[in-house]
C-alpha cells in the first residue's frame, strides 16, 4: 500500500488565498443584502417613506384645521374656545352620521368644529380623537377624551393647540368644573385653566 | 512553470484588490444612504418646538394679558397687581403643562409703558394702519393722552380719518404740537386744545372739547378708521360700535408690554420677545 504525503498546510499559500477570498466573497454578498434592504427604504412608494410623508401632511392638515378653528378677532372667542366652555362634559363618537354622546344617544355635536372635521378629517378617511389635557388644582396632569374613535395606530399624529380659559368666560364656573372635570385652578385670580387640545389623526 | 505560478498569484491578489474597493464603495453607499434618510426623518420629525407652537404661545400670551387685563379693571381703576397676579398664575400653569411635554418654559414680564399709536404699540411698529373695517355707526370714539411731548408739528401730525368704501376719506383729524399749543384740525378747522405737554382728552363722539363733526361726517356710510403717522403719538384709546354685518365691536388700547419667552428642548432653545398691546 502506498502512503501519499499531503501538503504541508503551513506552505499552503494558495489555501490562504482562497480562505481570504471566500471571506470576502461573503462580506460582499451581505453588504449587496443591507445595500439592497436600505436602498428600498428610499424609493418613494415603499411603505415607510409612505407612511413618513403622510404622516407629515396628515399633521399639517391637523395643524390648519386648528389655527382656523383657533383665529378670532379682536374681543370675540375663537370657535375652538367656545366649543371648549360649551361642552358639557360627554364623550363623542362618529357614527358615520353624526357625532353621538355615547351616554346620551340624543346629543348630537354641532358647530364650528364638528363642521371642520366632516369637512376635512371625515371626507378623507381619516381616523381621529380629540382629547383635553389640564392640570389640576393639586398640580397633576389630567387628560380626558372628547371625541374617541378608537386606539390610533402606530402611524398617528397628534396635533395640540393650547387654549386659555378665564373666568370671565365661563356663566356658571361650578357646573363647568362638575360637568367636565376641568377645575379652576385658582380662585384668587380670574385665571381658570389652559386646556390643550389634542388631535389625534391615523389612516385607517 | 514557475512563471505560471508567479502570475497566478498576482492575478488574486488583483482579484482581492477589486473587491476590496468594490466592498468600500458599498460601504460608503450605504453610509451615506442612511445619513439622508436619517436627514429626512429629522425634517419629518414633529416632536420638537416648531412655528406652529411659537404661534399658539404669542396667541395665548395675549390672550392671558387682555383676560389680566379685564381682571386689573373690575373696578374703575386698574390694579398693578391683580394684573400680574394672573400673568403669575399663567405663567406658572403653562410651564407645568410643558414640563409634562419635557419642555421647559419661562415667561419674563416687563412693566407696563404707555402705548404708541402704531399697530403693535410700539414706537417702530407700523406707523399707517386699519384700526377697524366694516364699520357702520360708532358710538363710542376717545383718546387720551396723558404725554403730548410726542407729538409732532403741522408738517408730521398724527392724523385719524374715516374712510368709506370707495376709499374715499369723509373725515379727517389732525393732531400737533405748533410749539406752544397743542391743536386739533377737524375738516381744515383749526382749534387750540391745550398747551405744549398738557395732558389731552378727546371724545370724538360727544364733541369734546370741540366739536368734531363725526357722526354727521360718518352718517349712512360704511366705513373703515385708519391712522396715519401714528408713532407721533402716545396714549390710550378706545372705540366701540356696530359693523355693517349688525355685530358689535370694541378696540382698545390702554398700554403695552414687551414679554420675553423662552422655550427649550433637549436639542433647541427658542427666546421670543413680544410686545403685547393690553388689552
Amino acid at each position: 500500500m502506498r502512503h501519499i504525503k499531503g501538503p504541508d498546510i503551513k506552505e499552503d499559500e494558495q489555501g490562504q488565498m482562497h480562505t481570504l477570498e471566500a471571506i470576502m466573497a461573503a462580506t460582499i454578498m451581505i453588504a449587496v443584502l443591507v445595500f439592497a434592504v436600505q436602498a428600498t427604504a428610499l424609493t418613494p412608494l415603499t411603505s415607510s417613506t409612505a407612511n413618513a410623508h403622510i404622516e407629515s401632511q396628515i399633521h399639517t392638515i391637523g395643524q390648519d384645521m386648528l389655527t382656523v378653528l383657533d383665529h378670532s378677532a379682536y374681543g370675540t372667542n375663537s370657535y375652538l374656545k367656545d366649543q371648549i366652555i360649551d361642552w358639557n362634559g360627554d364623550e363623542y363618537v362618529w357614527t358615520a352620521t353624526n357625532y353621538r354622546s355615547r351616554t346620551n344617544s340624543s346629543d348630537i355635536l354641532t358647530g364650528p368644529l364638528k363642521e371642520m372635521l366632516e369637512l376635512v378629517v371625515i371626507e378623507n378617511g381619516i381616523a381621529h380623537n380629540i382629547e383635553f389635557t389640564f392640570n389640576t388644582e393639586t398640580g397633576s396632569s389630567q387628560t380626558v377624551p372628547f371625541i374617541y374613535n378608537g386606539d390610533p395606530s402606530d402611524n398617528a399624529v397628534i396635533i395640540s393647540r393650547k387654549v386659555l380659559i378665564s373666568n370671565a368666560d365661563i356663566d356658571d364656573a361650578v357646573t363647568f368644573a362638575s360637568d367636565t372635570g376641568i377645575s379652576d385652578v385658582d380662585s384668587s385670580t380670574d385665571y381658570y385653566n389652559i386646556i390643550d387640545v389634542k388631535l389625534t389623526m391615523w389612516r385607517m | 512553470m514557475k512563471k505560471m505560478k508567479h502570475c497566478d498569484e498576482s492575478g488574486q491578489i488583483l482579484l482581492l484588490a477589486a473587491f476590496a474597493i468594490g466592498f468600500m464603495i458599498v460601504i460608503s453607499t450605504v453610509m451615506l444612504n442612511n445619513i439622508i434618510y436619517a436627514s429626512n426623518m429629522a425634517s419629518e420629525s414633529s416632536n420638537d418646538i416648531d412655528h406652529f407652537e411659537i404661534s399658539n404661545i404669542a396667541q395665548i400670551t395675549q390672550d392671558a394679558s387682555n383676560a389680566a387685563y379685564y381682571n386689573a379693571t373690575t373696578g374703575n381703576q386698574f390694579e398693578n397687581d391683580v394684573y400680574f397676579n394672573y400673568l403669575e398664575t399663567y405663567s406658572q400653569e403653562i410651564s407645568t403643562l410643558y414640563a409634562y411635554r419635557g419642555f421647559s418654559f419661562s415667561l419674563g414680564n416687563g412693566t407696563l409703558n404707555d402705548a404708541y399709536f402704531t399697530k403693535n404699540g410700539l414706537i417702530t411698529g407700523r406707523s399707517n394702519w386699519t384700526i377697524i373695517d366694516n364699520i357702520d355707526q360708532t358710538n363710542k370714539f376717545t383718546i387720551e393722552m396723558v404725554d403730548t411731548s410726542k407729538l409732532s408739528n403741522s408738517s408730521d401730525p398724527f392724523e385719524i380719518q374715516a374712510i368709506n368704501q370707495s376709499g374715499v376719506p369723509i373725515w379727517k383729524m389732525k393732531l400737533y404740537d405748533d410749539g406752544s399749543n397743542i391743536n386739533v384740525s377737524v375738516d381744515d378747522q383749526t382749534h387750540i386744545i391745550g398747551t405744549s405737554n398738557s395732558s389731552i382728552y378727546l371724545n370724538i363722539i360727544n364733541n369734546t372739547p370741540k366739536d368734531f363733526h363725526f357722526a354727521t361726517s360718518t352718517a349712512s356710510e360704511t366705513y373703515r378708521i385708519d391712522y396715519f403717522n401714528s408713532s407721533n403719538a402716545m396714549g390710550l384709546y378706545s372705540i366701540t360700535g356696530t359693523l355693517s354685518d349688525g355685530r358689535d365691536f370694541a378696540r382698545e388700547r390702554y398700554k403695552v408690554i414687551n414679554t420675553t419667552i423662552n422655550i427649550a428642548s433637549s436639542k433647541n432653545s427658542i427666546n421670543v420677545s413680544l410686545p403685547i398691546t393690553v388689552p
